[in-house]
């Protein structure tokens, strides 16, 4: 991930010298199955969104999220996969489908589920400011249940050259219950 | 408006002679990434092991999807005691590259884990992603690093970085 690569260093005088920034963190409510951050300066280069997260309808198997740009809900994402369930390796992807977003598959926990058991996922968005190129994200997502669990990988596409001005984790199963916390960070270049 | 810099260092070991590292003193952060850059000193190739606050009990579980250059699988561990992270060799100049995320290692959920491997040994190797579980609602205050068997050769680095969420 990208983290790996602008790793904090501390000067002499101890104070970081990081160029990874934390924007902003929200919770679920309960009764929502969107959350949006809607505010992104545009001083960084990339941006990553690093979440756990739950639903609150009853299930015992892990549920997709969706992630969309600017509240665009069109058939303007295209993405690949790589995912296994503790037994078999599954790959597809779609080219402008009909999901309006880019699916992370299988990292919801859902409420069937034992307590505290949660989904996590972490999302790059790659030079999420240009205003010639399509955006690029790249997803490792999954969760585990002791006995059960889904882990995937997913490179996925937004087909606009608009700067992303705002992002959304949408959950296709009920809303996010109140332990749900997703963060979003900017990552500086030089 | 952005809340500062984070995924700040918080402490790095250079073990010799030992298999097990443990880090406590773990800051006030969010999540926490270790980066393991590690060789095996001896023996047969060996997991590289990530343990809780002591526990080792049959606490953790984990599911992995992993290539091997010529096909792919999957894979689950219930009950284990341990999640194992990565797999690294005693193989001259060769380093197994691994990082381990935890997420919300304070907070009152289970602990989940992502975690990815490079494995290669240069003619045969693995590529690893795995989420991991570690069933308890106690805060993390102490993370241990080991290999199943062995030391690690000198030259490892195993370092945690904290991210704290505005």
């Amino acid at each position: 991930m990208i983290g790996a690569l602008v790793a904090g260093q501390v000067g002499s005088g101890g104070a970081s010298l990081s160029s990874y920034e934390s924007i902003a963190t929200a919770s679920g409510t309960g009764s929502s199955g969107i959350i949006t951050f809607s505010v992104i300066p545009s001083t960084f280069k990339h941006l990553q969104i690093r979440g756990i997260n739950r639903s609150t309808t009853a299930g015992v198997s892990f549920s997709q999220l969706n992630f969309t740009c600017n509240g665009d809900t069109g058939n303007n994402y295209a993405q690949h996969y790589l995912k296994g369930d503790g037994s078999a390796v599954s790959a597809s992807g779609y080219a402008t489908g009909g999901y309006g977003g880019i699916l992370l598959y299988n990292c919801m926990a859902r409420a069937g589920m034992a307590s505290g058991i949660m989904g996590t996922f972490v999302i790059d968005i790659l030079d999420y400011g240009s205003t010639s190129k399509y955006k690029t994200v790249r997803v490792l997502c999954g969760g585990d249940t002791n006995g059960a669990g889904e882990i995937g990988i997913n490179s996925g596409l937004w087909l606009s050259t608009s700067a992303i001005s705002s992002l959304s984790v949408i959950a296709t199963a009920g809303n996010f219950t109140t332990d749900t916390s997703i963060a979003l960070y900017g990552i500086k270049e030089a | 408006m952005p809340a500062g810099a984070t995924y700040e260092p918080i402490a790095t070991s250079s073990p010799t002679s030992v298999g097990t590292v443990d880090f406590s003193s773990l800051g006030s952060y969010t999540d926490i990434r270790i980066v393991i850059f590690t060789r095996q000193a001896a023996g047969s190739a060996t997991d590289i092991r990530i343990r809780f606050n002591s526990d080792t009990g049959t606490n953790y579980s984990f599911t992995e999807l992993y290539g091997t250059g010529a096909a792919a699988a999957s894979a689950s561990t219930s009950n284990a005691s341990y999640i194992a992270a990565g797999l690294t060799r005693n193989v001259a100049n060769i380093w197994n590259a691994t990082t381990v995320d935890i997420f919300n290692y304070a907070g009152a959920t289970n602990k989940t884990v992502l975690t990815t491997d490079a494995s290669e040994s240069n003619g045969s190797g693995y590529v690893w992603r795995k989420v991991g579980l570690w069933r308890s609602t106690s805060a993390i205050t102490t993370i241990t690093v080991s290999l199943n068997s062995g030391n690690f050769a000198t030259g490892t680095t195993i370092s945690l970085y904290g991210i704290k969420a505005a």
